[in-house]
């Protein structure tokens, strides 16, 4: 038999196979909801990045698009595809790697100042004259700096539940998510219940997931830290590399050129692999709205 | 050496005919046909799957088939499939690289003149999708357990809130708390009888566990939740709620000294890991060697070759 009717034969029945077992599972392979939830993650994240540096959404994507043109600009100008490649992705994956440390410190801090807050709130209630919902406008009037951006919905405020919403959104913080949650199922209590909660319960609570947080922090400056020097060494011989004219000549070739991409591609996995290992605590993500529409639900 | 393919699939169709025969009872003695019969009419007999009886008889097994076990995997990732419908989904993807194989195969057999590589290796290759999306099962499931266990480890507070002035049982809140998260696991679980597909029995020696249609305590069914799907946090809440109901402990403090308790072993859980996580990322940055020294000695490879010639 000639391999040629072999092969046709082996896929036509592997093709009828296939169609078959299609047609008995009812599978669709491909749909919205599935690539909805995979990209979901993806754009929280740069949600997460943008709000830790203070910008938007849009002005964060903006940037990493115009670090991505400025390296493939600074490519094209130097020449080699590699190096237009190469500069490409270091604006792409690098500059936003470098941001989102910045963005987490910030995060942190932010996380912070949210212990002071609550103590200020209790000390507020503890005079006797306010409630829960008085006392957080008038602190939201003069807030930490650190905390400012994220409070401003509550400053003019008509519904408090609405504003502890927004408050959430505007933080992107797991721990300010679980503020604006425990605070939006206190608002019903009397601020002398709220303040021995607080006491026994939140503020106990917040240290601990204020150490959690540091301790996720610490783990990850870790883990960028061996990133850099990983980094740093392999930047340096390529350099050194580079400098050498009898040894750059080798890099010149195409194959040179692959054997660039490839170290490329080691380092990168290197990288991935220093980022899986670090490790971190997951945080839960409370759907604050959804809160506020079960508070709702309850009374109704 | 003389072919022997026809005496092999002779041997292998003869075996198949007698295990066949075997289970169909053909060897079985009428009397004893006769007694199964009557067994079986009176319950008699243990109409259980062949796995489940080896399992009673060897723990260790038992907990094998309990780890391997697909539909239960397929209940702890909320997969609505059943265990047929999943064999035809790995069924149809290991189709799906075996053909895409095999036509790279055959599009580089027809360029390059002859055949890189047999087509029963592509098949081959195929095969191991299989256990590859066993292990992406597995994996998943186990996602969903942590899912469950962090949403509830990390909910007790709130928990604590909601039952301090007395307006929510522990499961009222609970169940509160589950439609408050992003991740819809714990509600997932909780909703529609999910929970049911694993556990509704109880598996006791002592054939103590109750009858299908009794109703159970909220208790009971936290820990069978547990237990059915290694979820710890479960097994957790239902020993306290179980102190609380015995003793007569209050709801708000037992949920705080457990969101104390939890938040400490995370703490130590974290501290573990990172000193775990710490020679092997060493001996990742030691991986660096590679690019290193692929980047160093391309070029004196590339001399010396031209040199040579």
């Amino acid at each position: 038999m000639s391999p040629l009717l072999f092969f046709v034969q082996i896929l036509v029945l592997m093709a009828l196979g296939l169609v078959v077992l299609l047609a008995v599972s009812g599978i669709t392979p491909f749909s919205t909801r599935r690539a909805n939830e995979l990209l979901e993650p993806l754009m929280d994240r740069e949600r997460y990045v943008a709000s830790g540096l203070g910008w938007s959404l849009q002005f964060w994507l903006t940037i990493r698009l115009g670090a991505f043109a400025v390296g493939v600009g600074i490519g094209t100008l130097i020449g080699t595809p590699v190096v237009i490649v190469g500069l490409g992705v270091v604006g792409l994956f690098g500059v936003p790697w470098w941001l989102t440390a910045r963005a987490a410190q910030r995060k942190l801090e932010m996380d912070r100042a949210l212990i002071p807050f609550m103590i200020n709130l209790i000390n507020l209630l503890s005079q006797g004259q306010q409630t829960l919902n008085h006392a957080l406008k008038d602190l939201a009037q003069n807030p930490d700096p650190r905390l400012a951006y994220a409070l401003e919905p509550l400053r003019a405020a008509d519904s408090v539940s609405d504003a502890l919403v927004d408050v959430a959104r505007r933080g992107m913080s797991p721990m300010l998510e679980r503020v604006c949650v425990d605070l939006m199922l206190s608002l019903d209590q009397t601020p002398e219940a709220f303040i021995e909660q607080a006491q026994k319960i939140l503020i106990p609570q917040y240290d601990q997931d204020l150490d959690t947080q540091a301790r996720n922090h610490a783990a990850l400056a870790g883990g960028r830290q061996n990133g850099l020097i990983v980094i740093l060494v392999m930047g340096v011989a390529f350099l050194i590399v580079m400098r050498v004219p009898s040894l750059r000549v080798a890099y010149s070739s195409v194959v040179g050129q692959v054997m660039l991409i490839i170290d490329g591609l080691l380092v990168m996995g290197i990288l991935g692999i220093l980022g899986t290992m670090t490790p971190k605590t997951p945080w839960v993500r409370w759907d604050v709205a959804g809160v506020r529409e079960q508070m709702r639900r309850r009374y109704a | 050496m003389p072919d022997l393919t026809l005496p092999l699939i002779l041997l292998v169709a003869g075996a198949v005919m007698v295990v066949g025969m075997w289970r169909m009872g053909v060897f079985t003695p009428r009397a004893v046909v006769a007694w199964t019969r009557i067994g079986r009419h009176h319950h008699l007999t243990d109409d259980r799957p062949l796995d489940e009886r080896m399992a009673d008889r060897v723990p260790s097994l038992a907990r094998f088939f309990r780890e391997t076990s697909v539909p239960r995997l397929l209940a702890i990732a909320n997969r609505r499939e059943s265990l047929n419908t999943w064999l035809v989904k790995v069924a149809i993807y290991v189709l799906l690289v075996g053909a895409a194989l095999t036509l790279l195969d055959f599009f580089v057999s027809v360029s390059s003149g002859q055949l890189p590589v047999p087509p029963l290796l592509c098949l081959l290759l195929a095969g191991f999708f299989a256990p590859l999306s066993y292990f992406s099962l597995r994996r998943e499931a186990r996602r969903r357990q942590d899912a469950v266990n962090r949403e509830i480890a990390q909910s007790l507070s709130e928990m604590a809130i909601l039952t301090y002035s007395g307006a929510y049982t522990v499961s009222g809140a609970l169940e509160f708390i589950a439609r408050c998260h992003r991740d819809r696991a714990l509600l997932d679980l909780m909703s529609d009888d999910n929970w049911r597909r694993l556990a509704t029995t109880e598996d006791s020696p002592l054939a103590l566990s109750l009858r299908p249609n009794q109703l159970l305590s909220t208790v009971t069914i936290y820990q069978r939740i547990g237990r059915a799907y290694d979820l710890e946090m479960f097994d957790e809440l239902a020993t306290n709620m179980r102190r609380i109901a015995e003793k007569g402990l209050v709801p708000s403090d037992v949920l705080t000294s457990l969101s104390e308790a939890t938040g400490k072993k995370q703490a130590a859980d974290m501290t573990v890991k990172t000193e775990q996580a710490r020679p092997r990322m060493a001996l990742a940055i030691g991986l660096m060697v590679l690019p290193l020294l692929s980047l160093l000695l391309y070029p004196v490879v590339v001399a010396i070759g031209n040199a040579f010639k």
